[in-house]
């Protein structure tokens, strides 16, 4: 008996240890996450002090470096040489940020369900079959034939290897712990990967399949009015200003084809959330606008507010070359940022460079396809899915001539399933590392066109100032030709003249050197008029760039303080635009007490989205509720998905007061009139305000009702952060929406030295257990900017420094 | 007395494991055995014993941890869990699980020991 009981008992406690060892569903390994000597608490990080500052010794490393910390732990690194001074911003990012690092690229390379199980299987599948990794293989290919390319990659590589060997288990990031993982080692193709990562998000949006179903829907007439290319003209202000004037020798010219109109309707497709709120704004103001005389440049790069954030401060520093500047955890060099002698930043350019292509088989085994009078062989591609917890998945992809079939008979679960191929330029290989590398070490306006030449994907505004005191702006990318309309929907992939034929040669893209306004600027607005030879399709915004303007139109004796005012400028335009019709439609005499306490406000309301203001919200709330009320039946009725027009565009109908017809809701049997929509939404605005103060007790302060999240990348609330002290929304200068908003704000004023100021929503340490994961939010909500010196070796006492490190080469 | 010497030696073999040669969590289980064994105390009290000893030594460490980095983390992590325990309950539920498996350990190889062992006449 007492020998059963004790069998027994060793199994029960076998199995016990064994649960608290195994991750169960999203709950980790409780023993092992616990365990004060392995688990969570280790990250928990004195804070008191500096985690890093003693010597070390790095493998691959040739030479000493040293590097400096601020209290913000913004790494200033002092290398020998350029191997050294990559290998060192690998190994300082890993040693931050290597979660995310990880995350992003299994995230680019269709490899999620490895580390999550089945859940992110559709994800995996898109990503792969819209050719995310065969194009990170092509550019890894590309990039490792150029010598000088292949040092930079390799030396990167070697850095993050060396903390990933480095480090224990118990030091891990807590999200290692978490899932119950390992980090792999790092790859040049995840290099590349992050890359691709950053073009997806800046060029994978796409409205194609839409705007087909628009065109079928509403005809060419109709579709050209509510799509424009340029709406309305006068309001405009692109980027390169309208005087200007293309001398170019010669035009690249195409054929256009007979018939330019899609064939068939697109059903509802598996599409990834790529948020067409990714935008930017960048300005510099040449030296005859500043009180020092001096050009002073800006930029804000809008994306989703996540934590750790995706920008990495850093200073990178060779007897060569000195640059300090925002990194992308994951790539070389420093993206936005600054040098003794030139600043730059980027915006993107916004213009349509992915489109969709209708293959037409000419049997069952869809070896071949039509294209014009042949027929063109596919190819095969066997994508290998690893799936945590099952077998993998063998995902076949076929490849045409445009680009992989990502929608086919293995990916829908439609019974005709329509066989769509897509054309990207993020798929061909180009070498934009090179372009950051070369941008680091510019010196004048020269370099900068220099080291532009060899950028494609994803198009940019790169927007520049030196210290001779030029200013400019390229729009710069591999952008085809495109005849009027060409992309904007599906086209048929066996006429010729539909795919792309030529692209814009490089000194026909956008630039503008020192124009005589005094200043240049961009917000993702139409890069020309429709003076520019070719085509500029895309998915701009209308509302930012004319309120930069403005200000910076009347601009004098410009200071930094009036560029940190610019940047985080509260002004709605698109409310001033749009409020006064919706208030003059509205009938006052269905409202009662409460909703006239309201209305008052929004009547007294000056169109600033101040975060202690209560009119925002009530304009939020409402013009979103009408919105849906005259468009969603027109839009989506009957399973038909079809583009919404631009927001610019709806305001102008509205105001044009032919939004009549919209207005009505198709649905119904009577005929709604603005006037009834607009009040009855207003209502319904407020009482959604009512409920929404009495369940939080609090008052709607456009801050607290906006709520602005930064978002932990895994989205567990626990690591994520709220800043309800800033104001500002979409289409507004200080661009900063619930999720989305200024992921790093810096503006630099060159001259002898260049005086710089910047700041971010995170911090440099991506472990929630540092004080540095979070520490800049509040400050970055607030508005406020920390100093980005540009110091030098000799300055190892600046007052900003906490702790020295010197790394020596491994013995 | 023989439960207290017990527990000091659970405690400091599962510090040497763990501390010093870095073994994984469940190395709390072989020094909740281990400290068992020359020990001729029940069942009930070599549960105890092995529970105390790493419960102790789990929580100091945890507790230590907590301090210096001022429940930073363990305010977020408390939140993870279903009841969204305090630090100072999550630092309590950290030494209750390395306790409990170093007990039911000890108390499995008492069992063991008692059964499987000719006493010695």
């Amino acid at each position: 008996m007492r020998k059963i009981a004790s069998i027994i008992l060793l199994i029960i406690t076998a199995a016990l240890i064994w649960m608290l060892n195994t991750k169960l569903g999203m709950v980790p390994p409780i023993g092992k996450f616990l365990d004060p000597f392995g688990g969570f608490w280790q990250n928990a990080e004195p804070v008191a002090g500096f985690p890093y500052g003693d010597a070390s010794e790095v493998p691959g490393l040739e030479a000493e470096v040293t590097v400096y910390f601020n209290e913000r732990g913004v790494p200033h690194v002092f290398a020998e040489n350029d191997h050294d001074l990559y290998l060192m911003q690998g190994y300082l990012t890993a040693r931050d940020r290597l979660w995310q690092m990880e995350l992003q690229t299994y995230a680019a390379g269709g490899r999620l369900s490895e580390i999550i199980g089945p859940r992110t299987l559709t994800i995996d599948r898109l990503a792969r079959r819209r050719g995310m990794r065969l194009a990170a293989e092509k550019t890894v290919d590309f990039l490792e034939k150029d010598p000088q390319s292949k040092g930079i990659l390799d030396a990167y590589t070697a850095g993050i290897n060396a903390w990933i060997n480095e480090v224990p288990v118990r030091k891990l990031p807590i999200e290692y712990k978490f899932l119950d993982l390992r980090p792999e080692q790092w790859t040049n193709l995840k290099t590349t990967l992050l890359l691709k990562y950053m073009a997806n998000m800046l060029t994978g949006y796409s409205q194609d399949f839409e705007m087909t179903n628009s065109l079928l829907n509403f005809g060419p007439e109709m579709f050209a009015a509510l799509y424009p290319d340029f709406p309305d003209t006068a309001a405009q202000s692109p980027i390169i200003p309208r005087s200007h004037e293309w001398n170019f020798d010669e035009i690249v010219s195409i054929d256009t084809p007979q018939y330019i109109g899609p064939h068939t309707k697109i059903p509802e497709l598996e599409y990834p959330e790529i948020n067409p709120n990714n935008g930017s704004n960048n300005w510099a103001v040449h030296g005859s606008r500043t009180k020092s005389g001096n050009p002073i440049l800006c930029n804000d790069p809008h994306l989703a507010l996540n934590l750790p954030s995706i920008w990495y401060e850093i200073q990178l520093s060779t007897p060569e070359m000195n640059c300090h500047g925002a990194s992308l955890p994951g790539a070389p060099a420093i993206i936005i940022g600054f040098n003794q002698n030139v600043s730059w930043g980027v915006t993107n350019a916004s213009r349509d460079v992915q489109d969709w292509y209708h293959i037409e088989f000419k049997d069952a085994s869809r070896k071949e396809y039509r294209f014009g009078e042949e027929w063109l062989p596919t190819e095969i591609r066997v994508e290998e899915i690893g799936i945590r917890g099952s077998k993998p998945l063998m995902d076949t992809v076929l490849l045409t001539r445009f680009g992989p079939l990502t929608y086919d008979e293995n990916f829908s679960d439609e019974d005709a399933p329509l066989n769509l191929a897509v054309r990207w330029t993020a798929h061909e290989p180009s070498n934009e590392m090179l372009t950051f590398h070369l941008l680091n070490r510019a010196g004048n306006h020269q370099d900068y066109r220099d080291a532009l030449k060899l950028y494609a994907c994803p198009g940019q505004n790169f927007i520049f100032s030196s210290r001779e005191g030029d200013v400019a702006i390229t729009q710069q990318g591999k952008f085809p030709v495109k005849w009027p309309g060409q992309g904007k929907f599906v086209m048929e992939g066996a006429e010729p003249l539909n795919d792309w034929q030529a692209y814009i040669p490089f000194d026909q893209n956008p630039h503008v050197l020192n124009p005589p306004r005094g200043f240049v600027s961009s917000a993702n607005q139409l890069p020309t008029d429709a003076t520019y030879p070719y085509d500029v399709s895309g998915r701009y915004e209308y509302f930012r760039n004319r309120r930069i303007n403005q200000v910076l139109g009347n601009a004098v004796n410009v200071t930094v303080e009036d560029m940190q005012k610019l940047q985080n400028d509260n002004f709605n335009m698109m409310a001033a635009e749009a409020l006064p019709t919706l208030l003059s439609v509205l009938e006052e005499g269905g409202l009662n007490d409460d909703q006239m306490t309201l209305l008052d406000d929004l009547k007294s309301w000056n169109y600033y989205n101040d975060p202690h203001l209560t009119a925002p919200s009530v304009f939020e709330i409402w013009s979103n509720l009408l919105n849906e009320r005259i468009w969603v039946d027109d839009m989506e009725k009957d399973g038909r998905f079809l583009a919404w027009p631009q927001r610019f565009e709806r305001i102008r109908l509205l105001r044009k007061d032919s939004t009549g017809f919209f207005a009505d809701d198709q649905r119904t049997s009577n005929q709604e009139t603005l006037e009834q929509l607009s009040t009855e939404t207003f209502r319904e605005a407020a009482d959604e305000l009512f409920a929404w103060q009495d369940s939080l007790d609090t008052g709607w302060t456009w801050g607290r009702y906006k709520n602005t999240e930064v978002l932990h990348v895994m989205r567990l609330p626990a690591f994520s952060r709220n800043a309800t002290e800033i104001g500002g929304n979409y289409s507004i200068v200080n661009a900063c929406s619930r999720t989305h908003g200024p992921s790093w704000r810096m503006i630099v004023e060159m001259g002898e030295e260049p005086r710089a100021f910047g700041n971010y929503p995170g911090g440099q340490s991506g472990n929630p257990g540092s004080p540095r994961y979070d520490q800049q939010i509040k400050d970055w909500a607030e508005g406020k900017y920390y100093e980005l010196p540009l110091l030098k070796r000799e300055d190892a006492n600046h007052p900003s420094i906490i702790a020295t490190e010197i790394l020596k080469p491994a013995s | 007395m023989k439960i207290l010497i017990q527990l000091v030696l659970t405690a400091l073999l599962a510090w040497l494991l763990q501390g010093l040669f870095h073994l994984p969590w469940w190395s709390v289980a072989i020094a909740g055995m281990a400290a068992s064994v020359p020990q001729k105390t029940t069942p009930g009290q070599s549960f105890l014993a092995g529970f105390l000893g790493v419960f102790i030594l789990w929580s100091t460490v945890a507790f230590l941890a907590d301090s210096a980095n001022e429940s930073l983390l363990s305010a977020q992590v408390g939140q993870l869990f279903p009841s969204s325990p305090s630090s100072f309950a999550l630092v309590l539920v950290t030494g209750g699980i390395g306790g409990f498996v170093a007990g039911l350990s000890a108390l499995t190889a008492t069992f063991l020991n008692t059964t499987f062992r000719k006493p010695k006449q």
